[in-house]
């Protein structure tokens, strides 16, 4: 993915979509390994899409706009999780046809990190399914980039407790 | 084990995120149909646009995030049909003290636990009944069976639902109130050719299907390769819908002719769903930073909720009349005593009835005596995985 840095212009609808276009894939990404689900991550992602452009003029001209954008999908996937039934009503659904089977390997790993806070499952979803450096996954979480290592590496400690075959040495 | 073998492993669990391309170019459509350029800086501005992306936001999760407009690739207008009966014959609104309600009752704590959409045993399940307001019983109708009545499929599991209780064809129908056709003979429904299976979907075409209760005839009306979506409604000029290229892209609204299938464009604001301009200039108009629309009340003004359903928010329900003007149903704080949390508002003339979230009580509304609560038994209560919806008028 090419990351390009805000346009100094950032009104500029059309320097804007662009952008968005280029974050949309890690942004979808991110949002599936965050619910494990893909009509909600599709739903995340479209989500953030809207809050991103109706925020756009604060995203500071020159600035890197992956981290801005991660954290707005990350604040959509907490708000979705919480108000998850919010959208369920009879005649109001619509068919989730293109859902996948997860796969039947590491159901055990799955479901430990479902248990996790939502920061340290977004830490880890950061530095293990987007493979950002600790940099960029403290700038998504507003810590340090030694802060964002800590809680890494203390997700992976929780997860070690319940799932320890997984786990062995990391 | 080392970083890179839990990596390994982690991905493994988790597993690719699947249609990648055509979730991003959904999610692309979104941003491109995003409301016209604002002015810079300018805090009303910038809230109302804030107010409007949060009213897409809610759309959306009501809607769905298959409802973006598109241009359809194919158009294969059907011929023929049966002349369709003029006038709405819906009976007059009904005694409160004697009349019935039908009410829904969905079960999503098997799919809640569900892995997998191929196993059966975690589809959501329905129970269909009526509760007197006066008593406030509900009690299951074995009636709301399938029969021969087709309903809408799109994937190779889907179950025959109850989706409302007609009031002059007196009986249960897989359709929502607003697809069924104005003199209540028949039904729109939809199909997806082929139909989708736990390893995903690879559609070819829609069809929208027009069904005659009253004489069995069932009619192919419009076949295309685009999705056409769910949210269709068959209002007075005919039936309201909208595709999306199957493999994504921007979304296109048509009015079909249910009588000769002819497929035109459908005006800019027209049903089934308004667009996110549409929806900034209704938050705009009555003044919402925050909240979301929940469908609208029998004159078509909108249902609006300011605020959230998040425990301890304040919230106010109303309904947005002329001139910014609103009609409000109910303000509280979420969770509090009046414990006020609908699900769903059911027309019934002028009046607005809605069942509570958790199955504890069925409210009406009327502008003119305002709020009242009836208590609700016999709904299971487990939090929020049974939810009662009412779907139909009081009869």
């Amino acid at each position: 993915m090419t990351i390009t840095a805000a346009p100094t212009d950032a009104a500029d609808t059309a320097s804007f979509e662009a952008l968005i276009e280029s974050l949309l894939p890690g942004g979808y990404r991110l949002a599936y390994a965050m619910l494990q689900s893909q009509p909600e991550a599709e739903d995340a992602i479209q989500e953030a899409a809207l809050r991103a452009w109706a925020a756009r003029h604060r995203l500071r001209p020159g600035s890197d706009p992956r981290p801005w954008f991660m954290t707005i999908v990350a604040n959509q996937c907490r708000q979705q999780r919480r108000s998850r039934w919010w959208s369920v009503r009879k005649g109001g659904d619509l068919p989730e046809g293109v859902q996948p089977a997860p796969p039947v390997e590491g159901a055990d790993l799955r479901r430990a990190l479902a248990r996790l806070s939502h920061r340290d499952r977004l830490a880890l979803a950061l530095r293990y399914y987007l493979d950002l450096p600790f940099e960029e996954i403290g700038r998504v979480q507003g810590i340090s980039a030694a802060a964002a290592k800590a809680r890494v590496h203390r997700a992976l400690g929780r997860l070690r407790l319940e799932v320890p075959e997984d786990l062995n040495d990391a | 084990m080392h970083e890179e073998e839990f990596r390994t492993r982690y991905r493994a669990a988790v597993g690719d995120a699947p249609d990648e391309l055509g979730a991003v170019q959904r999610a692309a459509a979104v941003v491109h149909r995003a409301p016209p350029r604002p002015e810079r800086a300018g805090a009303p501005r910038a809230m109302i646009l804030v107010a409007g992306a949060l009213a897409v936001l809610v759309l959306a999760g009501l809607l769905g995030p298959r409802v973006l407009r598109a241009m359809p690739r194919v158009t294969t207008p059907a011929a023929g049909g049966a002349p369709r009966d003029a006038p709405p014959a819906a009976p007059a609104v009904a005694a409160v003290a004697t009349c019935r309600l039908p009410v829904v009752v969905g079960d999503y704590r098997a799919a809640a636990a569900g892995q997998t959409r191929d196993d059966q045993s975690t589809q959501p399940k329905y129970t269909a009944g009526f509760v007197a307001p006066a008593t406030g019983d509900f009690v299951a109708d074995p009636s709301a069976q399938a029969g021969s009545l087709p309903f809408s499929r799109a994937y190779v599991n889907d179950n025959w639902e109850p989706e409302s209780y007609d009031p002059v064809l007196k009986r249960w129908l897989p359709a929502r109130v607003r697809q069924v056709s104005p003199d209540h003979h028949s039904y729109l429904y939809l199909l997806q050719s082929p139909l989708a299976t736990g390893k995903g979907s690879a559609f070819d075409t829609t069809s929208l299907h027009v069904y005659d209760v009253t004489t069995g005839k069932d009619r192919t009306l419009w076949t295309t390769h685009d999705q056409i979506g769910w949210d269709a409604t068959w209002e007075s000029d005919g039936i309201h819908a909208s595709t999306t290229p199957g493999g994504g892209g921007r979304m296109a609204s048509w009015v079909v002719d249910p009588v000769s299938g002819t497929v035109v464009p459908a005006a800019p604001s027209s049903p089934p769903g308004p667009s996110p301009a549409e929806a900034v200039a209704t938050f705009s108009e009555y003044g919402m930073t925050k909240g979301g629309q929940d469908g609208t009340d029998g004159a078509g003004h909108p249902i609006l909720l300011e605020g959230s359903r998040d425990p301890g928010a304040h919230y106010q329900y109303f309904v947005g009349g002329p001139n910014g003007r609103r009609i409000v149903i109910h303000e509280g704080t979420m969770g509090d005593a009046f414990d006020f949390d609908p699900a769903g508002f059911a027309v019934d003339g002028d009046r607005l009835w809605s069942a509570n979230y958790d199955g504890t009580a069925i409210w009406l509304w009327t502008e003119k005596d305002g709020l009242k609560r009836y208590p609700l038994t016999g709904v299971p209560r487990h939090d929020f995985y049974v939810i009662p919806t009412v779907v139909g008028p009081c009869q």
